[in-house]
């Protein structure tokens, strides 16, 4: 049995495979940083190490220097930890729960597939693959506002 | 870390708090509104001024501009750093100074391959004072023959 933590950002729905996810992180002061990488402007601090943060589903315009307490969902990937905001709503859900859509080629590098529940679309991330384009500079490209809707075109034209 | 005094000078910019060996440091001014020749700048150097400073004119860097970072601190209400070096003394703007702390009360924070993998945090080094981070200035990022473009 799979299951999978559910997680909403902005427009986003978004679905981490349980087995990446090492904790829940609520309150933790997040701090601007110069030079990071696209997409990634803020890092926390979790066991001594540096954490990137991306904020999937909204405007990578935020503004440097006024950190906001959140709740991020901490994942661990090939390339390290990293940590994704999300709404105080998540869940954990196994998998017979919904319906699992795991297309034979993906219509994002980073997308795994779909999870629905209760209605809802999920973008099952692939985390390394994010991570891996984090560390190319190319974060923002999927974790904007835009990059998001542009999923959400994406699945309704496929879907008509 | 600092090997002479044993403190580093904390010190802020555009939000972001860095921590610079004082062994570096010749003299923090405040109040530098008239002393700042703005004639005397070099972007391409990263140079926005030049300061007379005991009897010499020396130059003043902006380190925001080589970080990415935007300061919405005046010019006058900013305060100046003379740092040396084999160069001679420059100096660098930066928002505030919080103090200086000895080397003993930072432990170094890891930076995980995730970000280690991009250039610009390829070799920078992050400290830690009570789980916040701060980053460390190395001054021959921002001049001399080591520095790196703007």
């Amino acid at each position: 049995m799979t299951a999978f933590g559910l997680f909403q950002a902005g427009e986003l729905d978004y679905a981490v495979p349980l087995t990446q996810i090492r904790r829940m992180i609520q309150g933790n002061t997040i701090y601007p940083l110069p030079l990071l990488p696209a997409g990634v402007d803020y890092v926390l601090i979790y066991e001594s190490t540096l954490v990137p943060i991306v904020f999937p589903g909204q405007t990578g315009d935020r503004v440097v220097g006024s950190p906001e307490a959140e709740c991020f969902v901490l994942v661990d990937s090939e390339y390290g930890a990293l940590a994704f905001a999300t709404q105080p709503n998540s869940r954990i859900i196994a998998d017979h729960k919904g319906t699992l859509s795991v297309p034979r080629q993906r219509k994002s590098p980073w997308q795994v597939g779909t999870f629905y529940y209760q209605e809802r679309a999920f973008k099952i991330l692939d985390v390394d693959v994010l991570a891996m384009e984090i560390t190319r500079g190319n974060g923002s490209i999927c974790l904007t506002l835009s990059g998001a809707r542009r999923l959400n075109e994406e699945e309704a034209a496929a879907g008509r | 870390m600092s090997k002479a005094t044993g403190k580093m000078l904390i010190f802020v910019l555009a939000g972001v708090r860095f921590v610079l060996d004082l062994d570096h440091v010749v003299e923090v001014l405040e109040q530098l509104s008239g002393r700042l020749d703005m004639q005397h700048s070099d972007l391409r150097q990263g140079i926005v001024a030049a300061l007379e400073f005991r009897h010499t004119a020396i130059p003043v860097i902006d380190p925001t501009l080589h970080l990415g970072l935007i300061s919405d601190i005046g010019l006058s209400q900013r305060s100046t750093l003379v740092l040396r070096s084999s160069e001679g003394n420059w100096a660098i703007l930066v928002d505030r100074v919080e103090g200086l702390a000895p080397t003993t009360l930072f432990s170094r924070a890891h930076v995980p391959a995730l970000l280690r993998a991009t250039p610009d945090y390829a070799d920078i080094q992050v400290l830690l004072v009570e789980d916040a981070p701060l980053m460390v200035f190395e001054p021959e990022r921002f001049y001399g023959i080591h520095r790196a473009p703007v």
